[in-house]
């Protein structure tokens, strides 16, 4: 059954479609909790919330493709996520000064795999986190982003450009116990 | 600093979007999330129908107490004057019925004995208007009584002022009584007499002399021993008819 077929008899309060809806989802929509969200149980009563705004909202929804809807429930979690991080004060930013873009080695990023990418991203500090998941991830630029968490866009473009320096050190890293792994 | 790219700019989107589920975790468990979500859907309903439920059973509550208070209040009043009508009856109209019959002089008791009612009444100022009509009506219901007991008419117009209300109209009555009372001397009485000779026999000689009975007093002397000249006291009366 497609989604649409699924939306429909969800609307009409078919709890199987609803589920089969959720079974659809719950794993891509986890991935995008744990990427702002660093713990795992968090991560899933995020994913939970979200899902019960989804499914009260549902009749609000006119759906139009499935990548419409995929971004509609992701966005939904995107700002569950901001809300937990914001009642757990978690954003602390500093309003810096302006730091020069910083460019990231695309040769050794080219060589990781994706569960090393997604693994790298987590390890950055909460503040990073989120503005390089909202600028990179998401696609979003700055003004927007400086709205949404209510800082500078100054702010978020310095926190983005430590972001990215901190992937190069990882990276490098990286790189260097690789090279040790391999001469040994 | 200008980014060097060297070949194609890395898609971090779509390599991530690649991953199925958590690295290095276990598989998410969909079955335990749908149903905490599904008990969630269902919880949320039924609190809502909770939430009604006991907002109407608020309402009721304090419909209910206010409701109750109020009749106690007016239960508390009626209470109050019910134990005052009880008060007035047993303190004014069954002791002047008594005295009535002892002295065959109802207005008198009446009079004396209804001070403590009036002391009753004016305490409460609500209290106090119930409790006038109840004694009127009292009064009411008694007055044949004390016809039967032929206590005189005047008397009797007398008495129902007194019970109306308040102490200017005591004061008036008391006037009144005062007014009509006999003045008696204190030999014909009855009682008297034997404290008089009580007295008498304390200090051993006491005699009234009736002198100088053209300006209508009474001396009464008393004789300390050895010295019979000498008075101790003198009482002057109003004239006698």
């Amino acid at each position: 059954m497609n989604l649409q077929q699924l939306i429909k008899e969800a609307k009409q309060g078919s709890s199987a479609a609803e589920k089969c809806l959720f079974d659809e989802m719950a794993d891509s929509m986890l991935l995008v909790c744990c990427r702002y969200v660093k713990n795992r149980e968090d991560a899933e009563e995020i994913l939970l919330d979200g899902f019960f705004k989804f499914f009260k909202n549902m009749s609000s929804f006119q759906f139009q493709q499935d990548a419409a809807l995929y971004n509609w429930v992701k966005k939904i979690m995107i700002n569950e996520c901001l809300m937990f991080l914001r009642k757990k004060n978690s954003f602390s930013m500093v309003t810096e000064k302006e730091a020069d873009d910083v460019a990231l080695q695309e040769d050794a990023l080219s060589n990781l795999s994706a569960a090393e990418i997604f693994s790298l991203i987590i390890q950055l500090p909460v503040g990073y986190r989120t503005v390089f998941n909202l600028s990179v991830m998401e696609d979003m630029d700055h003004k927007e982003i400086a709205a949404l968490l209510g800082i500078a866009e100054g702010t978020s473009r310095s926190q983005l450009s430590k972001a990215k320096s901190l992937l190069q050190q990882m990276l490098i890293e990286k790189g260097v116990t690789y090279e040790r792994n391999k001469y040994r | 600093m200008k980014e060097t790219n060297t070949g194609k700019p890395f898609n971090w989107k779509d390599t991530v979007e690649q991953l199925n589920q958590l690295p290095g975790e276990p598989a998410f468990d969909k079955g335990a999330a749908w149903d905490k979500l599904q008990q969630r859907l269902h919880k949320k309903t039924n609190t809502k129908k909770i939430i009604w439920y006991r907002l109407s059973a608020a309402c009721l509550l304090i419909g209910f107490i206010t409701t109750a208070i109020f009749f106690t209040k007016q239960a508390a009043n009626t209470v109050v004057v019910v134990s005052h009508a009880k008060q007035i009856k047993e303190a004014v109209l069954q002791p002047s019925i008594t005295q009535n019959e002892n002295k065959n002089n109802g207005i008198t008791g009446l009079l004396t004995d209804t001070n403590a009612t009036i002391h009753v009444a004016v305490k409460k100022d609500k209290v106090m208007i119930t409790a006038t009509t109840s004694i009127t009506d009292l009064a009411k219901v008694e007055l044949p009584n004390l016809k039967q007991k032929k206590v005189p008419a005047t008397e009797m117009k007398i008495a129902t002022p007194f019970i109306t209300d308040t102490t200017a109209s005591y004061t008036a009555t008391a006037s009144a009584s005062m007014k009509k009372l006999k003045i008696v001397h204190i030999n014909e009485l009855g009682l008297p007499i034997e404290r008089e000779t009580s007295v008498a026999q304390n200090h051993q000689l006491l005699f009234l002399q009736s002198n100088h009975l053209n300006n209508r007093s009474l001396v009464g002397t008393q004789y300390p021993e050895g010295n019979s000249n000498t008075a101790i006291f003198s009482i002057k009366l109003s004239s006698p008819k």
